[in-house]
């Protein structure tokens, strides 16, 4: 049986409708005979049959689908003897009836909504990211790496290329360089200019210009630090759970509102909420000068922010008891972006009166950190976990973190340990107040 | 100027590539000028003033005014064997060969699937500055730059006239070479013996270390007019000039680039989508990092150039304009 | 003919099934002409033709099989895939394209008869264009041009009476195609294009005066093409009475009848031929199925010359 189908008659042809049949079952046709009228978006056509035979049966009747080239209209069967030829593939009838045109499915999946929103704000191009998700599927993570520019991230200083390149390599910070280019602009001289800002707290001096010998020189510093700290503070370690139902939900109706550039973090509710915490304990929170505490008056919180290449820093958010949580938001993620591109300051690396660490990055429960000397303590955050809790004697699963606090047992005990985590606890279930 | 070691000697641009023409002609049988007004007339602009004399009617061919076919039939010449210069009185007339050029010289070896190729050189002068008018006054080498097949070039100095020639006549592929008439009357030192010159690379004209003055053809004796002005106010500005436009020597224009971290390009064609937009795109595509300033381009003026004296000065690139735009971006 | 034939009817079909794409000019009912002409020149002669090229192209003993795998965008066409139908090009028959703009064949065929004249080559350059090639500027400047330096071109203009939708008699104030070649002081003769043997004589005569010396010479053939201007073509400007009118003159038929009739040609013999053709025609077609496509990595290739640096 020969299969007649809808024959390609231009370059810019696809479909077509079918007007009329010049021919009906048990018709002998001959080669070259028009037995079919077509109808283009240009004209109507004639078509004609490439074979000897009889008209077996006529599959579909004129009509006004549009139908893709390709599609079966007819089946002509060959006269004895004679040589059909070997037609084309022809698509399902069905799927030409329906008007689908078989074409092969798209390569990469479409990226979520949210997705594809984030994607849209940091400029990014979702055709050229490579998706970390199952399947291959683009994460919010995906787009936000994708979006760090070369240079990391960094305010509109109106500063040359050059400058840029020059400032990153050796850690001058663009927005404190006076400008001397044409109409306001930073150039390569003017950072030259700069003495070079090297954020070194007195245990971690972080000097060189290329980010594998400042690898290198942290490691050194942070090991010596550490030693230290387990030689000279008595360390006290005390754990609690929290339960984080009551804040994570109101963070969710609060994010609801926002914009995705302006979401907050959970991270941030437990920052706020550590720095008010301090308030009620402020033994926890000062300096161990010259075999003596000196408290704080202000909160500074040191954040421990892992750097790619390797190493910690724990630059301070200044006043964090003072923030809004939007203000504590925007301070984590500048902290984060110049951390990560070795711009802090000085005094940010000198100042902290305590220390946050590990903020569920890891992926692990529990954390039992080192006091970072001279501070006397530090608050430790898990990952936030799914668990069972009882709830008016009743089972529930609640997300829940694990806060632990290491404690300078020179400095308080184990009693004013438990008040903090008390405190801490305390505010995390009224998070409208944070 | 000569000295123990080097001979020069001191030549016109026209006598140059009138020199060249000659000496690949007595080299070479499959050699052959053709062209409106080369034989009889002495050449528009007097470039093959002698050569009929010499070689005879065969071998240097008045036309009639038919660009499309004079420069088609160079292209069937150059497929059956010979080796023409085919010489367009101007670029303005290459207008009515352009398909010819694009659509034939361009074309052929492609569309043959690599079978014949086509070893034509046409000659054009180009470029404005003598009050001609506007439908003589055009610089579109720019133009031509943009298609895959055939080759650029622009001598600006005596040597490149007297020795891009030979090279591009022993070229496989269409090479077209832009003769800045207001060139023609120039004069340089050409070193002795000589030798022929690649078609392929930028010159540093002079070295400098602040701004790039990056130019080609007739430009280049105002680029270098302007680095001299630039030394006297304490810039120290590079002269590149690029002597090809297809294809484009990036490498050495990244390279200068990344030693002054300033760039000036200059071009009479005009601005907009113009060869300096090419530059100035690769520059930007594969050495932002060096920049220490904008890019600044000096070109002709958004209009057909016009023929009162001082307007057509105005429409042109200037050495003023040049040193001005140095000075803005070095700062 | 019955070759060229057979072939434009499966190259139809093929396009109908998408195995052909783009621009598709079929020669159907002109054969005459490119056979005929082909006859009358030599191996080492130069052909240059349009964008409807099949016939010329087999006419002048290309490979069937590199035709269709050209058609088909196979890297073993003529063309390494990379003209189509309308640039087969072959350096080993002299066969310079498969043009596709009109009338910008003629300088290049100018060009090759300079080259052989300058070399004092006896070779003819024969430049085949349509009759709507002669409102273009090029047409003029070229046939002035071969005439000014006696140049070896034959100029073969296929007359099918339309240029696309275009009578002749709509585009030209004077619709005497040969009057024009008079006019530059070249010989010109209309020559039936539905007769092989017509056309073959003419052709023979005028390549021998040109081969000798005698500078350019201009055919115009009458002919016909019996199907559209390209695949996708309605023809609204031709009535379906002229198109039957032209066929009752199909050369190949003509040509059948007389050698039937001078008893030169018997059924078997023509069965035979069909046969022959049938299969020639069908290696062509399973040779371009087998083949394979260039490589993409070879995209800039072709551009420039890689030999002869």
């Amino acid at each position: 049986m020969i299969d007649f189908v809808l024959p390609s008659l231009g370059a810019d042809m696809d479909v077509a409708k079918l007007n009329c049949w010049l021919v009906k079952p048990g018709d002998t046709v001959h080669k070259g005979q028009i037995i079919a009228e077509v109808e283009t978006d240009k004209a109507v056509l004639e078509v004609e049959c490439w074979d000897e035979g009889v008209v077996e049966e006529l599959v579909l009747a004129p009509g006004p689908t549009r139908l893709p080239v390709g599609t079966l209209l007819a089946r002509i069967r060959p006269l004895e003897g004679a040589q059909p030829r070997s037609s084309p593939k022809v698509p399902a009838v069905e799927e030409a009836v329906a008007g689908q045109p078989t074409r092969p499915a798209p390569r990469h999946g479409v990226p979520s909504p949210p997705v594809r929103h984030l994607a849209h704000q940091l400029g990014v191009d979702t055709a050229r990211v490579a998706g970390s998700g199952p399947a291959g599927e683009i994460t919010r993570e995906d787009v936000r790496r994708a979006a760090e520019p070369v240079i990391g991230r960094e305010q509109r200083v109106k500063a040359s290329p050059l400058a840029r390149r020059l400032a990153r390599e050796t850690g001058v910070d663009l927005g404190i360089v006076p400008a001397s280019g044409l109409a306001g602009l930073v150039t390569a001289k003017d950072v030259r200019a700069m003495e070079q800002v090297t954020p070194a707290p007195t245990d971690l001096p972080v000097e060189t210009t290329e980010p594998e010998g400042r690898s290198e020189t942290m490691r050194r510093a942070i090991a010596r630090s550490m030693a230290h700290s387990k030689r000279e503070i008595p360390h006290y370690y005390l754990a609690n759970h929290i339960d984080l139902d009551r804040a994570l939900r109101w963070l969710t109706a609060q994010n609801e509102e926002r914009p995705i550039s302006g979401r907050i973090l959970p991270a941030a509710l437990l920052l706020k909420a550590t720095a008010l915490a301090l308030r009620e304990t402020p033994d926890l929170n000062g300096h161990w000068v010259d075999d003596g505490f000196r408290p704080s008056d202000a909160v500074h919180l040191g954040v421990a922010i892992s750097l790619r290449e390797g190493g910690l820093v724990a630059p301070a958010i200044h006043d964090a008891d003072r923030l809004s949580l939007d203000e504590m938001m925007a301070s984590l993620r500048d902290l984060v972006n110049r951390a990560r591109s070795w711009r802090l300051r000085s005094s940010e690396m000198s100042d902290p009166t305590i220390t946050v660490t590990n903020l569920g990055e890891r992926g692990v429960e529990t954390a039992f950190p080192v006091i970072i000397p001279p501070q006397v303590a530090i608050v430790g955050f898990g990952r936030v976990v799914d668990m069972p809790v009882a709830i008016d004697g009743q089972p529930a699963v609640h997300p829940v973190v694990h806060a632990t606090l290491a404690g300078d047992h020179r400095v308080t005990d184990g009693h004013r340990g438990g008040l903090f985590l008390d405190a801490l606890d305390r505010l995390l279930q009224e998070p409208e107040a944070l | 100027m000569t000295d123990v070691l080097t001979q020069t000697r001191t030549i016109t641009y026209r006598e140059a590539v009138r020199e060249a023409i000659r000496e690949a002609m007595q080299q070479d049988d499959r050699v052959f000028l053709m062209g409106e007004d080369v034989g009889r007339y002495g050449g528009c602009y007097a470039v093959s003033k002698g050569l009929l004399e010499e070689f005879g009617p065969e071998r240097v061919r008045d036309t009639p005014l038919s660009e499309a076919a004079f420069v088609g039939a160079g292209i069937g010449a150059a497929l059956g064997g010979m080796r023409p210069i085919v010489e367009v009185m101007t670029v303005n007339f290459s207008l009515l060969a352009l398909d010819q050029i694009v659509n034939n010289a361009a074309l052929y070896l492609h569309m043959s699937g690599g079978q014949f190729n086509v070893p034509l050189v046409i000659r054009m002068a180009t470029g404005a500055g003598r009050q001609v008018g506007a439908q003589h006054s055009h610089s579109l080498e720019g133009w031509y730059a943009h298609i895959p097949g055939i080759r650029v070039v622009t001598p600006a100095t005596v040597e490149d006239a007297r020795w891009m020639l030979p090279t591009a006549l022993s070229d496989p592929d269409p090479v077209i070479i832009f003769e800045h008439s207001g060139l023609y009357n120039s004069e340089g030192e050409l070193p002795e013996p000589g030798a022929p010159v690649d078609i392929v690379s930028s010159r540093v004209r002079q070295a400098g270390s602040d701004v790039s003055l990056i130019t080609y053809g007739g430009s280049l004796p105002k680029a270098l007019a302007a680095a001299e002005d630039l030394a006297t106010v304490g810039v120290s500005a590079e002269v590149l000039d690029l002597r090809v436009l297809r294809p484009l020597d990036t490498e050495a224009i990244l390279a200068s680039v990344s030693a002054t971290h300033h760039a000036v390009i200059i071009d009479e064609g005009w601005k907009t989508a113009g060869i300096s937009a090419e530059i100035a795109a690769c520059i930007a595509e594969q050495a932002v990092w060096e920049l220490d300033a904008p890019i600044r381009r000096v070109c002709s003026a958004e209009v057909p150039i016009p023929y009162a004296r001082h307007m057509e000065e105005a429409a042109l690139p200037q050495v003023s304009a040049i040193v001005a735009a140095a000075r803005e971006i070095v700062g | 003919m019955l070759r060229i034939r057979r072939f434009e009817e499966r190259c139809a079909q093929l396009y109908q099934a998408e195995k052909i794409r783009g621009f598709l000019h079929l020669y159907i009912g002109e054969e005459a002409v490119a056979v005929g002409v082909m006859e009358a020149l030599r191996p080492d002669d130069a052909v240059v033709a349009t964008y409807r090229e099949h016939g010329h192209a087999l006419a002048r003993g290309m490979d069937p099989k590199l035709v269709m795998a050209e058609m088909y965008g196979k890297v073993e066409g003529c063309s390494r895939g990379r003209g189509g139908s309308m640039h087969l090009f072959d350096a080993s028959t002299r066969f310079y394209g498969g043009n596709a703009i009109v009338g910008g064949g003629l300088p290049l065929a100018v060009g090759l008869a300079l080259a052989d004249r300058l070399e004092d080559r006896k070779r003819v350059t024969a430049v085949f264009f349509g009759e709507g090639a002669v409102a273009e500027g090029e047409f003029h400047e070229s046939m002035n041009l071969a005439a000014l330096w006696h140049l070896p071109v034959l100029f073969c203009c296929e007359n099918n009476l339309y240029a696309m939708g275009t009578a002749l008699a709509r585009s030209e104030s004077q619709t005497r195609v040969t009057l024009k070649a008079a006019s530059y002081e070249m010989s010109a003769w209309e020559v039936d294009g539905m007769d092989v043997v017509a056309v073959e004589e003419a052709a023979r005569r005028a390549a021998e005066s040109v081969r000798s010396g005698g500078g350019p010479h201009f055919l115009e053939f009458r002919t016909y093409r019996f199907r559209a201007h390209s695949m996708f073509d309605p023809e609204l400007y031709r009535s379906k009475e002229e198109v039957e009118k032209w066929k009752e003159r199909d050369p190949i038929d003509l040509l059948d009848q007389r050698l039937t009739a001078d008893g030169i040609l018997t059924g078997e013999e023509r069965a035979a031929m069909e046969d022959e053709v049938a299969e020639e025609v069908e290696a062509a077609v399973a040779f371009a199925e087998a083949g394979t496509w260039e490589p993409v990595e070879e995209l800039t290739r072709f551009v420039y010359s890689e030999v002869g640096r």
